[in-house]
């Protein structure tokens, strides 16, 4: 593995995956367990300040790249970005009523029990909350296997699938943050 | 598991070897890498913990370790313990452990930086701290015998939990010890690699740190000599300091009630109450029932309490609650549950309360690893990774992770996360921002570290100003922010506004840190003012510390002849006797056991006293009332 390996911004690629968003979690711990054997800047304590200070630096780019491939939802994100497929197209991508309408209520609920401090019905919802979010990220599951069947020429379709993917994101991200203040007010 | 070859290292000639420092609260120890593991090296007569205690004299000389402790009798107010609990830290953040601290302390001209007032002195934690590790640096010299120069490379660890502001403290304290750190590693990361749990294929590990005065709890899982933090949580206000705490309220209290004397406003006392209760509370560790014993024959005060472990379990239990708090959330942190845990290592002195046992082994459901010494764990786990940083360990890795979130406050007073919690390090994250007015060409970047929503409610580590943005309509300005965590979690900020290229950086936090120059003052100070021989010195506080006591004990030998129990007066007889001969002793060991015997000796007649004290109190009263009536 080269040092230039890292500095690619395709998260996969520093890591030596291949790019896909199913990843299997044990890969990827070995990969970055493998890697940082190499890079990690305890491997040149005593080669000088330049060679340390670079293996902090590519240690950092190795980090970040398993950060992102880790959690799901940055890693659906950056399989984005590396298929060209810009943020700003999807402004006019939003969610569904009936998740708005939905997602309105427990925000409500959760407003009051956090006013209540109900640290049961607070745990209770964040578990909720989770198993939402896994749900969701099921379905980008099948939506990024669906894209993979389709021919790389095939654009409106690959643009279709993009954009319910974009929109099951933005679920989520409302998902994460509703479950963030719950936990924020679970002590 | 095969060697991996170190890149870029030329063959030198065999350098000293790198010192593996734990920098304690209580207690400091250094440990090298031998061929085959660690070793904690001792003293001549075989002392390995190093108390962290330095002592300022009057004559400007100062002395470092045991000899410190000794002094802490005779002089509170000149002697600094538990430095490490003000290291960092501003006046504003220490609250009420100010109360109990024997000398003042206050903010450094123009820092938010806690100084220790000493007569005319003023000391920074660092300076104290850069002592004991320059003490830490002779006592490896003479068991290596080597010269002191040439040990000067050290791996130093730090509480899990310390902060950005924390541990650059600790760094500037080595630089003015004059060592060179070559990485700063978290406590019980440290444990776990001494335990040698890397052969723990796939496990996942629990090491529940209580030292003296801090607590870490960290979760790390196993992979093949790669040691991979999953997360950590902490307490650095939290350990067997707090359990003494208990301890000398309780006997303050009751002795207050029945002399009226407040022991808490004298420093010497509140010193000789702090080490009978650290006393009781580790004879609580073996024996169901311990003795509270506090005894000064100048005051004429003999007190004597019998604590049984419940009492001192339920007064401690909060604070273990606390603990196990701590270790809900490392898991939470995780998405793990108690019982997938697959060992737990108990590391600290004050995991050796067998409550703490108790609660942890309960908590995970499992029985916890203490065959090694939890006072030197932790400085084994820093030679084994000196070892690996020079390149004689080489089929192990830590990979460790931040405590504590870092961000920027935002508008209105919240804070945007740029690096979460448990993020592995180094790490490195960007974030952007803009402006808010129309031409504005400074931003403010005020650099936050801790979990709360609000700003005010984090720990502030420095504030920065980019300046020089063109006039731009507000919104426009792409200001981003790069944090860089190091492998020794110390944090660099970069901001840049990527329209116009301005850029600004802040690496030393000027906050809470010392600036370059005093540093350099310091360096020059610690070396100067050590006492040539501690032990000299030693040997002469003791002889003094004794003829003290035998000067309060000749007063009232008469007394003690006519009223004692034969055999206590046999006891007293022989110790005051050997007391006196100890002029010529020379042997501090001896010299200390000679002290200790004389004042348990002399307990009895203490008692005596304070009884003969109040029979008189009330003697008098009696005829004064009587008087009253007569009138
Ligand atoms: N047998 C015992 N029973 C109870 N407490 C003990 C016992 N032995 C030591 N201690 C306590 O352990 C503490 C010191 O532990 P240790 O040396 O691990 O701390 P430290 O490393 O100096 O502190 P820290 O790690 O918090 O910076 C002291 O509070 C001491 O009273
Ligand atoms: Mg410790």
């Amino acid at each position: 593995m080269e040092a230039s390996m890292l500095r690619q911004a395709d998260p996969f690629a520093r890591l030596g995956l291949l790019r896909a968003f199913r990843v299997v979690e044990g890969d990827l711990v070995e990969a970055h367990r493998a890697a940082s054997l190499r890079w990690h800047p305890d491997r040149f304590a005593l080669a000088g300040e330049a060679a340390r200070l670079q293996a902090e630096d590519e240690m950092a780019l190795l980090n970040e790249a398993f950060d992102i491939l880790k959690d799901p939802i940055r890693r659906a994100e950056a399989l984005l970005t590396l298929e060209g497929f810009r943020k700003s197209e999807t402004t006019d991508m939003s969610s569904s009523p009936e998740f708005l309408m939905e997602m309105m209520e427990l925000k409500e609920q959760v407003a009051e029990d956090i006013r209540e401090n109900r640290q049961e019905a607070l745990k209770a919802k964040h578990q909720e909350m989770m198993c939402l979010e896994w749900d969701e990220i099921d379905r980008i599951k099948t939506a990024f296997d669906q894209l993979e069947a389709v021919a790389r020429t095939d654009n409106d379709t690959r643009t279709r699938i993009f954009r319910q993917i974009r929109a099951l994101l933005n679920q989520i991200n409302y998902l994460r943050k509703t479950r963030e203040e719950i936990s924020r007010a679970l002590i | 598991m095969t060697q991996i070859p170190l890149l870029g290292i030329e063959p030198v000639k065999p350098q000293a070897p790198i010192l593996g420092i734990d920098l304690g609260t209580t207690n400091s120890l250094v440990a090298v890498w031998e061929q085959h593991g660690p070793r904690v090296l001792e003293n001549e007569q075989g002392d390995r913990l190093i108390p962290s205690v330095v002592s300022y004299l009057e004559d400007g000389k100062l002395v470092v370790g045991q000899a410190a402790l000794d002094r802490s009798k005779l002089e509170p107010e000149r002697t600094v313990h538990s430095a490490k609990r003000l290291i960092g830290k501003g006046v504003e953040d220490l609250g009420r452990e100010l109360a109990t601290l024997p000398y003042p302390v206050e903010d450094a001209p123009g820092h938010s930086l806690a100084m220790i007032r000493l007569g005319d002195r003023l000391l920074s934690p660092s300076e104290v701290s850069a002592q004991i590790l320059l003490e830490t640096r002779r006592r490896a010299a003479q068991a290596l015998d080597l010269p002191l120069e040439e040990l000067n490379r050290a791996v130093i660890t730090v509480p899990a939990y310390f902060d950005d502001a924390q541990r650059q403290a600790t760094r500037r304290a080595a630089e003015i010890a004059g060592l060179d750190v070559l990485r700063m590693v978290n406590e019980p990361t440290a444990a776990a690699l001494a335990y040698g749990l890397q052969k723990e294929e796939g496990k996942k590990v629990i090491v529940y740190d209580l030292g003296g005065g801090t607590f870490d709890v960290s979760l790390m899982q196993l992979e093949g000599g790669v040691f991979r933090v999953l997360s950590t949580a902490g307490d650095t206000y939290l350990g067997g300091d707090d359990f003494d705490r208990f301890l000398v309220l309780l006997a303050h209290q009751e002795i207050q009630a029945k002399t009226g004397r407040d022991l808490m406003a004298d420093p010497a006392s509140r010193a000789a109450l702090r080490m009978a209760a650290e006393r009781c509370k580790i004879e609580l560790s073996k024996q169901t029932e311990a003795d509270l014993v506090y005894h000064d024959p100048d005051l004429g005060i003999a007190y004597r309490r019998r604590v049984d472990r419940q009492e001192f379990f339920q007064g401690i239990l909060p604070l273990v609650e606390r603990t196990l708090d701590r270790c809900g959330q490392v898991l939470r942190d995780a998405h793990l549950e108690a019982h997938q845990v697959d060992e737990v290592v108990l590391v600290g002195g004050s995991t050796r309360v067998p409550l703490i046992r108790q609660a942890v082994e309960q908590f995970f459901g499992r029985q916890p690893h203490t065959q090694l010494n939890p006072d030197e764990v932790v400085a084994m786990g820093a030679a084994v990774q000196a070892g690996v940083l020079g390149g004689t360990v080489g089929d192990v890795l830590l990979l460790d992770v931040t405590p504590l979130s870092l961000g920027i406050e935002t508008m209105g007073g919240g804070v945007e996360k740029v690096i979460p919690r448990n993020s592995p390090i180094p790490a490195r994250a960007r974030q952007e921002f803009t402006t808010y007015v129309d031409g504005q060409s400074k931003v403010k970047m005020h650099v936050l570290q801790g979990e709360r929503e609000l700003a005010k409610d984090c720990r502030s580590l420095g504030e920065f100003i980019l300046a020089g943005i063109p006039p731009m309509p507000a919104g426009l300005p792409r200001v981003a922010v790069e944090f860089t965590l190091d492998a020794n979690g110390l944090l660099r900020v970069r901001a840049e506004e990527t329209r116009s290229q301005v850029s600004a950086e802040i690496q030393i936090i000027p906050k809470h840190g010392l600036t370059d120059e005093e540093v350099e003052q310091m360096l020059a100070d610690a070396w100067t003012h050590a006492e040539e021989d501690m032990e000299a010195r030693r040997r002469a506080d003791l002889q003094t510390e004794l003829e003290r006591v035998l000067q309060a004990v000749d007063k009232n030998l008469e007394l003690a002849s006519q009223q004692l129990p034969a055999a206590d007066w046999k006891r007293l007889r022989e110790a005051v006797e050997d007391a006196r001969e100890a002029g010529e002793e020379q042997d501090v060991r001896r010299l200390k056991g000679i002290m200790d015997e004389l004042e348990e000796a002399s307990y009895p007649l203490a008692e005596l006293l304070m009884n003969q004290v109040a029979v008189s109190a009330l003697e008098n009263r009696g005829l004064n009332e009587f008087q009253d009536r007569d009138s």
